[in-house]
């Protein structure tokens, strides 16, 4: 199986999900909380609906209220693919991190 | 008196699609619910103060004094969002219901929140810029770079 690769947003995104199953709104609050960036919802869907694509996410639809008129929350989750992708990006940075002269050493 | 519209302003508590919910209380202290239709609606406005000034056509044909206003549901969003909408038209389904969901909902949060209508339709208006940016740029991407399609990217 190929691990695809994942870009810096895929990454803030992967993270503010977690473990658990949030929908738009609650996952820019949660980039926002970790990373202390702001993500408009636009950059926030198109990407989401890549990573669905690439198999990172998965999403099902959920419900709706008053102040949605009609328009149902997506929820999104980690696949194990995802959690793969982010281990692996984490093992490669790790990586380079190592191979870089440690502070003090010429 | 036909014709002539009616200006008031009314407490904001909440707001619904169909239309405009006030309390009457006539001279003899009987309150009736009144639904306004959202047709009837000829300009609403939100103040800094949490108040919206409504003009209404016919509203003086109730026979109704006007002695004291209470606000039930507010304005209809059916017009104000018809543009949303129609520009989230070709933008497939799987993006566009949640995201025209979250700006409503953010749309309603910052009502709440007293801000203006101006405030709120700039942010809404960025939004949807953001959203046909990105959603451009991607089509391009992969348009420019088929052997390198990022949505096609699935590793199984």
């Amino acid at each position: 199986m190929t691990i695809p690769t994942i870009s810096s947003l895929e990454i803030h995104i992967l993270a503010a999900l977690g473990g658990q199953e949030y929908y738009g709104l609650q996952i820019v609050d949660r980039v926002k909380a970790i990373t202390d960036k702001s993500i408009s919802l636009g950059s926030l869907y198109t990407t989401l609906h890549r990573m669905e694509k690439k198999g990172l996410v998965k999403a099902r639809w959920g419900d709706t209220n008053e102040d949605r008129a009609g328009a149902r929350r997506r929820y999104y989750e980690v696949t194990a693919l995802g959690h793969k992708a982010l281990t692996e990006t984490h093992r490669l940075v790790t990586h380079a991190l190592d191979l870089q002269p440690k502070p003090g050493h010429a | 008196m036909k014709g002539r519209p009616v200006w008031f302003a009314i407490r904001v508590l909440s707001e619904g699609r169909k239309g405009v919910v006030v309390l009457l209380t006539n001279t003899t202290g009987v309150v009736t619910p009144v639904r306004i239709a959202p047709t009837a609606l000829v300009e609403a406005r939100r103040t800094a103060a949490d108040l919206v000034r409504i003009d209404v056509e016919g509203l003086h044909d109730s026979n109704v004094p006007i002695v004291g206003l209470q606000k039930l549901g507010l304005l209809s969003r059916s017009n104000d969002h018809t543009w949303l909408e129609t520009v989230t038209y070709f933008i497939p389904r799987q993006i566009s219901e949640p995201w025209l969901g979250d700006i409503r909902e953010t749309r309603s949060r910052m009502r709440r929140q007293g801000y203006s209508r101006r405030w709120i339709e700039a942010a809404t208006a960025s939004q949807m810029v953001a959203l046909v940016v990105h959603w451009t740029w991607e089509r391009v991407w992969d348009l420019i770079t088929p052997f390198k399609n990022r949505s096609a990217a699935r590793g199984d």
